[in-house]
C-alpha cells in the first residue's frame, strides 16, 4: 500500500473533520432543549407582559423566569438519562450549574444596573444571550453562531425600530422566542 | 510501523476517528453514526462489518422499548491500530516515514 504525503494530509483532515462533527453533535445535544425551553419562556414572558393588565404585567417575567429555570433543571436530569452520548450524561450537573450561574448573574445585573427602562432591560437579555451563543458557536459549532447573530439582529432591530408597548414586546415574543424554539429544533436535527 | 490498509479507507477512517474520540468503552448508536458520517445504511454496515472482522470495533445489538438497537464501540485493538495509523500518517508528513 502506497500513501503519499497528500494522501496523508487528506486523511488527517478527514479524521479532524469526523472528530469535530462528533464534538458538534455533543454540543448541540446539550443545547437544544434549552433553546426550545427558553424560546417558549420568551414567548410567554413578552407576549404575556404585552397583553396582561397593568397591575400584573410586572409579574409575568419574574414568574416565567423562575418556572423555566426549574424546568431547565428538570431537563438537565432528563439529559443525563437519555443522551445518546454517555459523556454528555456525565456532564449533566455542569449544565445545571451553568444555567444557575447565568441566571444568578443576570438577576444580580438587573439589581445593580437600575434605574433602567423596560426596553433596555429586555434588550440586555437578548444581546447577552445572542453574543453568548456566538461565543459558544465559535468553539462548538457554526449553527450556534447563526442563532446568536439572528438573536442579536432581532434585538437591535426591535430596540431601535419599535416602541415597547404595541410593538417591541410582541415582536420579540414571536420573533425572538420563535427563533429560539425553531433554532433548538434545528440543533436537534443535526 | 506501516499504514493500516483496513483503517485507511475513507469511510472506515472516519468511523474509527469518530468512535476513537468517544471515552473508552462508550458505544455509539448505528443510526447516530450514520447521521454524523452522512453514510447510507448499506455502506456503513459493510464497512463496520470489515472493521468488526478485523477486531477493531465491537457491535452490540439489543432491544429498547421493543425496537432493535445497534451500537458500535471501538475495541482496545482498534484504538491501538488507529493511533498507530495516525502516527504513521504524521511521520509521513514530517518526512520521518517512507510512503
Amino acid at each position: 500500500m502506497t500513501i503519499t504525503k497528500e494522501d496523508a494530509n487528506q486523511a488527517l483532515g478527514e479524521i479532524e473533520g469526523a472528530r469535530g462533527r462528533l464534538r458538534e453533535a455533543i454540543a448541540y445535544g446539550y443545547a437544544w432543549p434549552y433553546f426550545v425551553l427558553w424560546g417558549l419562556a420568551w414567548m410567554i414572558g413578552d407576549i404575556g407582559t404585552e397583553v396582561a393588565p397593568p397591575r400584573l404585567d410586572g409579574w409575568i417575567w419574574p414568574v416565567t423566569s423562575i418556572t423555566f429555570t426549574a424546568a431547565s433543571l428538570v431537563f438537565a436530569f432528563i439529559q443525563q438519562r437519555r443522551s445518546p452520548y454517555a459523556v454528555a450524561k456525565r456532564g449533566g450537573w455542569r449544565s445545571m450549574a451553568s444555567t444557575g450561574n447565568i441566571m444568578l448573574f443576570l438577576v444580580t445585573l438587573m439589581f445593580v444596573i437600575q434605574p433602567l427602562d423596560a426596553k433596555r432591560a429586555h434588550s440586555i437579555f437578548g444581546l447577552f444571550f445572542g453574543f453568548a451563543y456566538i461565543l459558544q458557536g465559535v468553539w462548538f459549532g457554526w449553527r450556534l453562531v447563526v442563532l446568536g447573530v439572528l438573536l442579536v439582529a432581532l434585538t437591535l432591530f426591535a430596540f431601535y425600530a419599535l416602541p415597547l408597548w404595541g410593538g417591541y414586546l410582541a415582536f420579540m415574543g414571536v420573533g425572538g422566542g420563535g427563533a429560539l424554539v425553531l433554532g433548538g429544533l434545528w440543533l436537534r436535527k443535526f | 510501523m506501516g499504514p493500516d490498509e483496513i483503517i485507511h479507507q475513507s469511510l472506515r477512517l472516519r468511523i474509527m476517528a469518530t468512535l476513537n474520540t468517544l471515552p473508552k468503552g462508550e458505544k455509539l448508536e448505528f443510526t447516530r453514526l450514520k447521521g454524523l458520517l452522512k453514510a447510507t445504511d448499506g455502506n456503513l454496515g459493510a464497512h463496520i462489518a470489515t472493521l468488526e472482522n478485523a477486531g477493531y470495533v465491537a457491535v452490540e445489538k439489543d432491544f429498547v422499548d421493543r425496537k432493535p438497537r445497534t451500537r458500535v464501540a471501538v475495541t482496545a485493538a482498534g484504538r491501538r491500530a488507529f493511533e498507530g495509523h495516525v502516527g504513521y500518517l504524521r511521520e509521513l508528513i514530517d518526512g520521518t516515514s517512507e510512503g
